[in-house]
């Protein structure tokens, strides 16, 4: 439960941080520390082996919240317990509460932040399908430029793609839920770890019939990387969710073209069940709510 | 006269409210535990301390043809790095249960060239820092011609099979066959015959603190002092000094406090031997700690034992006769007790509480490229209850019964007791049918049968599961253990001191790894000798401190350890009486003690016992030949085990979709005989339920096909369990004068075949018959749906 030696880098300044990254020879292997709570298990496992470490927690800019107009920029060392505490969400992210409750731990949600979530793209995870269905978006930043990707994208591209070596994510911004909309995270539990097997984030807008006038659905744990599901949205408008039997029929054939990842414990084919049945579940609780 | 009347008569002598035997006292240990002092091995940093760190095979079966440690020798901080080859002469670490006959091999200390298993060690490097032992340990350049590996014991089996060992035939370490036969005979007459597979599958032990040791020889006294994390200290210093070549008196076993052990911290390991072979070549101490993933490999595991049972039985749901066929995975090495476990510790209990007419058994232990198996909290007897447990059930269900009332028709009845079983072990007491009915009532069987009638009416699956689980604790007698080719003594040792002030020491043989002896030991002293538990300390863990002793496992330390301190307190009680009596000009039959004070039957003259021990160890006052000191040492040596017992009931309802279980009730019954401290009791019940509840739901090994154990193992924490319902009933033990049996085990013995019966209860009507742990739900869900598919075809085909 020893790392490999690294050399660490405390950077003062998001500039310094930046430019500790920009020239790197191409021996070094850089990994940066927001939170810590994927990269520690990493490195004391020697999963990675990195020898440079720039450690963001001196940056006091990219600790800090900010209400902008329909949303919120979180800079990329805000706790996930701060983020989750702060008023918007209450007002106009609910849903991050549930999957505050359902992710990880106390101690672990005091030093995790939700943009190294984010920036991991578990597809075992929980806030990135939160962060999906609020229309993320990433601010990532170099040296020579500051660019802006949703984290759709972000998430759907192979790892060593997502961010150039000079890169940084150094906050997010979430868009507000529609007013008079629902929402919920559901999530099935992999009972060695507690890390998702099957997890639905819906943010919806029910018409005055109670059928689905627009929404937005995001899963996680049961697929290889957390996904928006946007032609079953399209699929759902104007349904009524509390029919069981016709959601299970809408449902299956999107999850059918999906790729599925699965362990000892619940292979592929159960998660690809049991994600199809979090679903309609989770959209049936929603319409009766 | 039996034991227990003399408990009791003591009780009564020291006046009731001042009986400290039976108060749910909280721990006294704990306090430096919660403030963060506890003091465990990793704590222990000696000075010219040096660190080890391990190489391991990353393979199930391979051949090692090419080991360089020249980079890791030339690492910053190294002093010396060894492979196989560097230990020669090295004995392998031999096993300490050896059934008769059986086909010995001991884990080497390090691979000399054929690995046999995922984790076993390859090369150690020793650096003056633990990180320097593992960046060199990194730099260690191994080549390994990989084999396939034999992982399923059934497979090792087949004729063809490869061979573990290339001197063992058929993979096969020992065969144990029990019973008087006659299985066919009775089966040709029964009314119902059935065949029942159940597994138990392989389980990771996980204590919280993995093993750690801290080797130190100290050249110029050629003295070794070992701490090891460390159930049994005693038996590991004889085995440690037998394999090492090593004199006994001169090696010291310290296990200070050790963060929970669940049986696989009473083995030998090969670390263990390794680190005190280091130390004696390099003179200074050696430490090394497991991590976490050491521990999934190098540590031995529990269970994995197949059986298939053929059942008979009458139209009433009578067993006639029973016959099991046991097999076994041992692993690739036996570890201490690794044919003993699955061999004497289940065939003795097959028969559970039951009075079957007609047993045999026969259980084969094969080796297999797996990390070893051994004693796991239970240790043989939660594989036996299983098979039992769901053999009860299965008839019930086969024949339409009530299996709580099956259960009644099967027990053994009161006059029968002591009962000797067909298949071997002595049920010394119980009441069997009154631990049952009490669970009945105290869950509301007749209501909860109701419940699950109108729950199938609306489609859903609940289920009730009862298991009456026994165990045999307390071990035990020396010649039985020696017969069984067990290596180890059955006694247990206490030396109890009165110091001049009046406080006391009490050292104990038994060892605590987390049960709480301190508090309960303290109990029986306090009560023998009259004064308060918090004016005695208890000493343990310490060979130079405490001589002698066998240590903990079997959930004896009670039953064994505290007969000891009794024994040994009451005859200092006496002395001091005597002394007292002397000094009050009283008989010492008239003298009482009570809350520190000895007085004379009319209370006119009392003195402390503080003056009464100063006496004892001036001799002052006293008459020569009362002699000096009050210390006694018991090596207490019970001639027989004890049988506890219980009745348990699991209530689950299954989600037919998912799969996935909800276990909405526990109650445990449990009669461990006469209860020292209800609290401590009752957290043992806790944590071996929540041990038994995680392997029926949760936990497996799932070693892959090269034998390595999943990542990321399930163990149970808090929100996967249920609120315990608990309670107890008691049957004293005749076989110790505590009256006391053994608690320890009970909660992982009786849970898997509670809660698989009430799985089974709430499936029987789709047609499952079968389902193996753990529950996951994935595999309910697949059961579930092999069973309605079959069904349907069986509608098509009509």
């Amino acid at each position: 439960m020893i790392p490999h030696s690294f050399d660490y880098m405390r950077p003062q300044t998001l500039n310094d941080a930046l430019k500790e990254i920009e020239n790197l020879t191409p021996q070094t292997e850089v990994a940066i520390l927001a939170g810590g709570q994927s990269l520690l298990s990493a490195l004391k496992q020697r999963r990675i082996n990195p020898n440079l470490i720039v450690d963001l927690g001196a940056i006091s800019d990219l600790s800090t919240t900010r209400e902008v107009s329909d949303g919120l920029e979180v800079g990329a060392m805000v706790r996930q317990v701060e983020f989750v505490g702060h008023r918007f969400v209450s007002a106009h992210a609910p849903i991050f509460q549930d999957v505050a409750a359902a992710a990880g731990d106390p101690m672990i949600r005091r030093n995790g932040t939700l943009v190294g979530a984010f920036c991991e793209v578990d597809p075992r995870g929980d806030w990135v399908a939160a962060g999906l269905v609020h229309d993320a978006v990433l601010e990532i930043s170099s040296l020579s430029e500051t660019r802006r990707e949703p984290l759709e994208s972000f998430a759907g591209k192979p790892k060593e793609s997502r961010l150039k070596s000079n890169e940084l994510v150094t906050k997010c911004i979430l868009n507000a839920a529609p007013e008079n909309s629902i929402s919920a995270y559901r999530k099935c539990k992999h009972n060695a770890v507690g890390w998702s097997i099957a997890g639905v984030a819906v943010v919806l807008e029910l018409d005055k019939e109670r059928k689905c006038r627009a929404i937005k659905l995001a899963v996680a744990g049961a697929t290889t990387f957390p996904q928006r599901l946007r032609a079953l949205e399209l699929e759902l408008q104007g349904v009524d969710l509390s029919d069981e039997d016709n959601l299970d029929q809408l449902i299956r054939p999107h999850l059918a073209a999906l790729e599925f990842f699965g362990d000892s414990y619940a292979s592929a084919g159960y998660r690809e069940k049991r994600l199809a049945i979090q679903i309609r579940r989770t959209l049936a609780e929603l319409s009766k709510s | 006269m039996s034991a227990i009347s003399e408990s009791s008569a003591a009780s009564t002598d020291t006046g009731k409210e001042t009986t400290w035997i039976g108060r749910p006292l909280p721990r006294m240990e704990d306090q430096r535990f919660l403030v963060g002092k506890g003091r465990y091995v990793d704590d222990i940093v000696l000075p010219n301390q040096l660190f080890a760190a391990f190489v391991r095979s990353p393979h199930g079966h391979a051949r090692v043809s090419k080991l360089d440690l020249s980079k890791a020798r030339s690492a910053s901080g190294v002093v010396a790095a060894y492979g196989g080859s560097d230990i020669q002469g090295l004995k392998d670490v031999p096993p300490n249960w050896v059934l008769p006959g059986s086909h010995v091999k001991g884990r080497p200390p390090l691979v000399r060239e054929t690995v046999r298993h995922v984790g076993e060690a390859v090369a150690v490097i020793i650096a003056e820092t633990q990180a320097e032992a593992v960046d060199a340990a990194a730099l260690v350049d191994v080549t390994y011609e990989v084999y396939p590996a034999l992982i399923d014991q059934n497979l090792a089996l087949e004729e063809g099979a490869p061979r573990v060992h290339a001197d063992i035939k058929n993979n096969t370490a020992t065969i144990m066959p029990a019973g008087a036969g006659g299985f066919d005979a009775a089966a040709a007459e029964a009314y119902l015959n059935i065949k029942l597979t159940v597994k138990n599958q392989r389980l990771i032990p996980f204590p919280i603190e993995p093993r750690a040791v801290n080797a130190d020889f100290d050249a110029a006294t050629s003295r070794l002092t070992f701490y090891s994390s460390n159930q049994i200290p005693h038996m590991l210093r004889r085995m440690l000094a037998a394999a090492l070549e090593f004199p006994e008196h001169k090696l010291r076993v310290i296990s200070p406090d050790v963060g929970g052990g669940f049986g696989p911290k009473m083995h030998f390991y090969p670390e263990e031997l390794l680190l005190a072979w280091l130390t004696t070549q390099l003179a200074r101490p050696v430490k090394w700690t497991e991590t976490r993933s050491e521990n999934n490999v190098a540590t031995t595991h529990g269970r994995d034992h197949n059986m298939v049972a053929d059942i008979a039985a009458d139209a009433d749901g009578k067993i006639l006769a029973l016959r099991v066929r046991g097999v076994a995975n041992i692993g690739a090495y036996l570890s201490s007790m690794g044919t003993g476990v699955p061999t004497i510790n289940v065939a003795l209990f097959l028969l559970g509480v039951y009075a079957i007419p007609v047993s045999e058994a026969l259980i084969t232990c094969v080796y297999t490229n797996t990390t070893p198996v051994d004693a796991y909290r239970g240790a043989g007897r939660p594989e036996a209850a299983y098979l039992i447990e769901r053999a009860i059930d299965r008839v019930a269900l086969e024949l339409g019964l009530d299996p709580a009332e099956v259960r009644f028709r099967n027990f053994i009845q009161p006059e029968q007791l002591p009962y000797r079983q067909g298949v071997g072990t002595k049920i010394d007491s119980g009441q069997f049918a009154n631990t049952l009915n009490l669970a009945l009532e105290k869950i509301n069987y007749k209501a909860l049968r109701r419940e699950q009638e109108a729950a199938r009416a609306e489609g859903r699956l609940f289920g009730v599961g009862v298991s009456n689980y026994t165990e045999t604790c307390a071990m035990g007698f020396g010649p039985l253990l020696g017969a069984i080719g067990f290596d180890r003594g059955g006694y247990e040792s206490a030396l109890v001191r009165v110091h001049p002030d009046g406080h006391v020491s009490v050292f104990s043989g038994s060892h605590s790894h987390g049960q709480g002896h301190v508090t309960t030991f303290a109990q029986i002293a306090a009560d023998s000798l009259g004064i308060t538990p918090d004016e005695i300390e208890v000493i343990q863990g310490d060979t130079d401190q405490v001589p002698f002793g066998t240590g903990t496992f079997n959930s004896r330390s009670v039953a064994v350890g505290g007969s000891a301190i009794k024994i040994a307190a009451d005859r200092i009680a006496q002395k001091m009486k005597k002394i007292a009596g002397h000094l009050l000009q009283s008989s010492p039959e008239k003298i009482f003690v009570s809350q520190g004070v000895f007085g004379t039957e009319d209370g006119q003259a009392t003195i402390r016992a503080r003056d009464v021990a100063k006496a004892a160890w001036t001799g002052h006052n006293i008459p020569y030949d009362f002699g000096i000191g009050l210390e006694e040492t018991e090596f207490y040596h019970p001639v027989d085990m004890s049988s506890p017992y219980g009745a348990h009931i699991a209530v689950v309802e299954i989600d037919r979709e998912t799969g996935e279980v909800d276990l909405k009730r526990y109650l445990a019954v449990d009669d461990c005989g006469v209860i020292i401290n209800p609290l401590l009791a009752r957290g043992q019940v806790h944590g071996g339920l929540a041990q038994g509840i995680g392997q029926a739901l949760y936990e497996t090994a799932a070693l892959d096909s090269d034998g390595r154990p999943t990542a990321e193992p399930s163990i149970p924490r808090s929100d996967m369990l249920p609120r315990f319902e608990t309670d107890h009933t008691i049957s004293p033990s005749n076989t110790n004068p505590l009256g006391a049996k053994g608690i320890g085990e009970a909660g992982a013995v009786g849970a898997p075949p509670a809660i698989a019966n009430a799985i089974i209860d709430a499936l029987w009507p789709l047609g499952v018959k079968e389902v193996d742990m753990p529950f996951t739900p994935e595999r309910v869900l697949n059961a579930i749906e092999e069973a309605v598919g079959r069904d349907a075809k069986k509608v098509a085909a009509q």
